[in-house]
């Protein structure tokens, strides 16, 4: 059984439908990525799965348990963490102050999971009393994602992390994931870049214009020609 | 923070104070100090409700005039009502009725604003109403709040009960109230309070992470409903603070207290940078020196029209305010 099941999703803003029908499942352990051009509906989908955006049709279920249009407050006391794609820290806050947040939410030991995620992230504990608004994007995205570790979550949801970053970050940044991933966390990524994400990914689902067009283990979609001609601009 | 950005600032301020002191009018440096700390309170609570609901409230004004005549109706009213009306304080003109009247005023113009909120903001939101839309609903609110002022307590001043007293007298022939001290001391210790509550509190650092970033505090759990009541708790209390112990330096309230000094508290919300809790403390003490310091040479009626310049000379240098951030 799926850990997240999202099943036939209709979902926009306001009158405008963006995703229609789309399905995926995501089994625990997995790294799954979504791809797909600018503007098909991937970030769309995941604000509709961490409920910052209301799902018109379809049904959603975490856990065998249905979470369809649930608050983002009951997502993540379910276990999910969610890391947007941009302004995914809290700017006015020092590192300390945006990893402490997630522990006054849901309530665990702050000091020990610091601990434990410090030795995740080390770059961090030098910097603890830093503001987060004067960190690079590089290290910004590595507080995000221990932000979104901190609470041991059952689920991670990314939205192109690697957005912004320099290719040396983007592929320190494509490590991290990894190495998260190994460590028993699922991950559901959104990702422009295809072909670094598809060669981790366990499973892969292209979405366009707001469909599921192809489905596939990450190493299928990279030798997909279908996938190379419409998606990766023609070539593996 | 880039000091630089505003070195200018500081400059001129100082320069201007200087000359005040040294051409002979350093009490209204002193007083312009006290009015500066009242304006915090009152433009405190009006830059977290613009950093958390991204809207100008208009009616903050009118809250803190509300706050002013519901501690004068527990003074003059119940309090006398049972009997309790206790002489003046030590040097200063009030009693303790007064003292005591202000945090039950806090807890009352809270609930209010709280209540408004649920009847009138709440909806507008829930509607995705523009923040355009909502400050001009605020406007309304500020009407209504003064015309329920007016019919509940008339368009003639009122007072709260005083005794005469003694002028502090300092060298350089400062004359300062008594109750000047005492009431700037309190408002410190409630802007100290408020300082404490966002930077140690659970709801406090939920709030400062809603105002910087509201989808991320949703997708983090972060209940933005309680922080929401919590912004408006702080924001009532402090107008309500704010609105007594105007009425007591001033030693009277009248309908139009509070909307005369809306002026000064946007200009303080403005100078520090709007959102920014430090800053308004900051654009206030700023505001309430220069407003009193012009009046060593203006007409004292010209006083909002210093706060006003002052208020359009930093929207043109710094539109972000003094600890405001670049977009």
């Amino acid at each position: 059984m799926a850990l997240l099941d999202v099943q036939n999703i209709n979902a926009g803003y306001g009158e405008t439908e963006i995703l229609h029908s789309v399905s995926i499942q995501v089994n625990e352990g997995n790294l799954v990525a979504i791809i797909g051009p600018n503007g098909s509906g991937k970030s769309t989908l995941l604000k509709v799965i961490v409920g910052l955006l209301e799902a018109k049709k379809g049904n959603i279920e975490f856990m065998a348990d249905s979470i369809t249009n649930s608050s983002p407050q009951k997502i993540v006391e379910l276990g999910i963490s969610y890391v947007p794609q941009a302004e995914n820290v809290f700017t006015n806050m020092t590192i300390k102050e945006n990893l402490e947040i997630p522990s006054l939410v849901l309530k665990f030991n702050f000091k020990k999971r610091l601990e434990e995620i410090l030795e995740l992230f080390p770059i961090l504990d030098t910097k603890m009393n830093t503001k987060a608004g004067t960190l690079s994007g590089g290290q910004r995205q590595t507080l995000a994602f221990a932000k979104a570790l901190i609470s041991k979550p059952s689920l991670m949801i990314l939205d192109e992390p690697s957005a912004g970053l320099s290719p040396i970050m983007a592929d320190s940044t494509f490590e991290t994931i990894e190495s998260i991933n190994k460590s028993g966390v699922t991950i559901l990524i959104v990702e422009q870049n295809a072909k670094k994400i598809l060669s981790i990914a366990d499973r892969g689902y292209v979405l366009a214009t707001g469909e599921n067009k192809i489905d596939d283990t990450g190493l299928n979609l990279l030798t997909n020609p279908d996938v190379g001609m419409l998606y990766l601009g023609g070539s593996n | 923070m880039n000091i630089k950005n505003y070195d200018y600032f500081w400059v001129i301020f100082i320069i201007a104070l200087s000359a005040l002191i040294i051409f002979g009018q350093p009490s209204l440096i002193i007083n312009g100090l006290l009015l500066g700390f009242i304006y915090s309170l009152g433009a405190i609570g009006l830059t977290l409700v613009f950093g958390i609901l991204r809207f100008g409230n208009f009616a903050q004004g009118d809250l803190m005039t509300l706050g002013g005549y519901i501690s004068l109706t527990i003074v003059t009213v119940i309090f006398a009502g049972i009997g309790f009306t206790g002489s003046a304080l030590g040097p200063f003109t009030f009693g303790l009725p007064i003292v005591l009247a202000i945090p039950l005023t806090m807890l009352l113009t809270s609930i209010i604003v709280v209540i408004l909120d649920q009847l009138i903001y709440k909806r507008l939101r829930t509607r995705q109403a523009s923040t355009m839309l909502i400050s001009i609903a605020s406007l309304g609110v500020a009407i209504m709040i003064r015309g329920l002022v007016q019919f509940l307590w008339g368009n003639e001043p009122e007072y709260f009960p005083r005794e005469s007293k003694q002028f502090y007298m300092l060298p350089l022939d400062i004359r300062i109230p008594p109750d000047n001290v005492i009431l700037g001391l309190m408002a410190v210790l409630m802007t100290l309070g408020v300082y404490l509550f966002l930077k140690y509190n659970k709801y406090g650092k939920f709030m400062r992470a809603t105002a910087n970033n509201p989808n991320l505090s949703l997708s983090t759990g972060i209940n933005t409903s309680i922080v929401i009541m919590w912004t408006w708790i702080i924001s009532g209390s402090l107008a309500a603070a704010g609105g007594t112990m105007l009425a007591v330096s001033q030693a009277q309230i009248l309908p139009m207290t509070g909307w005369k000094i809306l002026l000064p508290i946007f200009a303080s919300v403005i100078l520090g940078g709007i959102g920014k809790p430090i800053g308004a403390l900051v654009g206030a003490i700023i505001i309430g020196i220069s407003m009193e310091a012009s009046t060593a040479w203006l007409n004292p009626t010209y006083k909002p029209a210093v706060a006003f310049t002052i208020m359009i000379a930093m929207l043109l240098v710094k539109p972000n305010g003094l600890f405001g951030e670049k977009d």
